[in-house]
């Protein structure tokens, strides 16, 4: 790990504890026998409910799949009669998510059992997720829909950001009409997440080095508010720490950078190959390409999945850096956490998808959990106007030395 | 009569033993709450029962001039969940800090050491 305490200093972290997580449980169905990898048999993408009873993934051929998902130690126990739903989209599905709870007055589902699903044809159909009915039919995207984000608060709309250059926002509560297209990128927008606590807020990372904090002020409105500026390279996932005050990053460049998006900061930067590359290499194929990043639901911990067959936990707060390594037998596309922080799902270039027990589920320090519930509600720039003691002020704005 | 048999159920403040400690916040609210819990915090734990003549050894009771009850309070239920779900193989649940409270409770955390 590299910590970077201002930006021309570089210190190396040893990480010394390499631990192989081995509760692992693999998921596969309707290509389990056949070993030959055919085009459009990836899963491209994976995702928990936010209540963490259903899991979702692609196993390739426009299929959905969905059970009712619980720890992986009791997976091992018999899960054929486990309750299982199919979905056929019609076209390779690239993206997926559950929908947050939010109110919906004039339809009769719940929302928080909305499965949403991007395809390679660039249209989103929206599924519920329990009996398989599909609910809405979004199509409006020319090409791969890369991206889908739903806005946190209980506010029913989704975002989306495709290969076509554009983001749209579609309103779920005016049966699904597009309110806005954003279309200032110059190169195709790879990621998007909306902040989660705050509905203003989205972030957006595509090829050429992109990342853009949105200021979204309402549907009909968003303006570019900063470009975080330090990848050298596609930069391919973005994902959110839980009380919304850090974005990370994680781009072909072999770096995933961990920003505080406000301060337009790079608070730590994570590398998966040693030494760091030199620009000229990190800007191409260097075999360490690393294409997806999850936080962690308790803020503590981040997953990359990287090019070289590894997905690593990092633990990011705690002086011991252990990191928790799954190796994979073909590469991994991409990873996400339960709700829980129990289960580590990551979806793999052959059809299957792996899930792994993540060990160390602790009880946190008052310090971290106070932190977390402040940062819900400070923003970065009032923390500097408060009348604190510089030490609580530089560890609520998670700049280390932590 | 009374008060003999609850003093033998539940032991009391006094004494190097004692189960229980005395937290004093600084608007005189004084907390009552066993040894073991307190001790999860550093702090506590340093002035409670580290070398040297700490006064608060003899009488078991720790005055926070800077910590308001508020605070206290949650920091004394921040205990009970520590020790409670150390260990624990059942699951954890979320410990629900409001937003008011959240930056005091980060400088008593922080002074507390827990």
């Amino acid at each position: 790990m590299v910590h970077l305490n201002n930006l021309t200093e570089f210190k190396y972290t040893d990480v010394t504890n390499t631990e192989f997580l081995d509760d692992i449980r693999e998921l596969s169905c309707i290509h389990r026998n056949r070993v030959r990898w055919k085009p459009g048999r990836e899963t491209r993408c994976c995702a928990f409910s936010s209540s963490g009873d259903k899991f979702a993934w692609s196993p390739g051929h426009g299929h959905v799949e969905i059970i009712h998902m619980f720890t992986v130690s009791q997976l091992n126990h018999g899960d054929s009669q486990r309750e299982r739903n199919s979905i056929t989209c019609g076209c390779n599905v690239t993206s997926m998510k559950f929908a947050p709870p939010f109110v919906m007055t004039e339809n009769k589902f719940s929302s928080t059992s909305l499965l949403a699903t991007g395809l390679e044809n660039g249209q989103i159909k929206i599924w519920d997720s329990n009996n398989g009915h599909l609910l809405f039919n979004l199509s409006d995207h020319t090409d791969i829909v890369r991206g889908l984000s739903f806005s946190p608060c209980g506010i029913p709309l989704l975002v989306s950001c495709s290969e076509d250059k554009t983001i749209k926002v579609w309103d779920l509560a005016d049966d699904g009409n597009m309110t806005l297209t954003v279309r200032q990128q110059k190169f195709p927008v790879l990621d998007c997440a909306f902040s989660p606590v705050n509905p203003h807020v989205l972030a957006s990372v595509g090829m050429a080095k992109m990342v853009i904090v949105w200021d979204f002020v309402h549907k009909r409105s968003c303006r570019p508010a900063r470009r975080l500026r330090g990848h050298n390279n596609d930069v391919i996932s973005c994902s959110w720490s839980p009380d919304g005050a850090l974005l990370a990053t994680a781009s072909h460049d072999t770096t995933v950078i961990i920003w505080d998006p406000h301060a337009n900061v790079q608070i730590t930067v994570l590398c998966h190959l040693y030494p760091l590359p030199c620009p000229i290499y990190a800007g191409g194929a260097n075999g360490a390409w690393v294409t997806s990043v999850n936080f962690s639901n308790d803020g503590t911990k981040i997953a990359t999945v990287c090019e070289d067959n590894h997905v690593r936990v990092w633990k990011l707060w705690n002086r011991q850096d252990t990191v928790y390594v799954v190796p994979l037998s073909k590469s991994g596309l991409q990873c996400r956490f339960s709700p829980d922080d129990q289960t580590l799902a990551i979806s793999q270039l052959n059809g299957i998808v792996t899930l792994a027990s993540v060990p160390c589920r602790k009880v946190l320090s008052l310090r971290h959990l106070s932190r977390l519930a402040a940062r819900k509600a400070i923003s970065s720039k009032m923390i500097d106007l408060m009348t604190l003691p510089q030490p609580i002020k530089d560890y609520l704005a998670y700049r280390f030395p932590l | 009569m009374a008060e003999d048999r609850q003093e033998e159920e539940y032991g009391g403040c006094e004494g190097a033993d004692s189960m229980y400690v005395r937290l004093v916040s600084s608007d005189g609210h004084e907390f009552i709450v066993k040894r073991d819990y307190a001790l999860t915090s550093g702090t506590i734990k340093s002035m409670l029962s580290g070398p040297g003549q700490f006064a608060e050894n003899e009488t078991n009771e720790v005055t926070f001039r800077e910590i308001p009850s508020h605070v206290l309070a949650k920091v004394c239920q921040y205990f009970i969940y520590k020790v409670r779900y150390t260990n624990s193989s059942t699951e954890i649940p979320e410990f629900c800090i409001t937003p008011e409270i959240a930056l005091e409770l980060l400088m008593a955390a922080n002074f507390l050491d827990c």
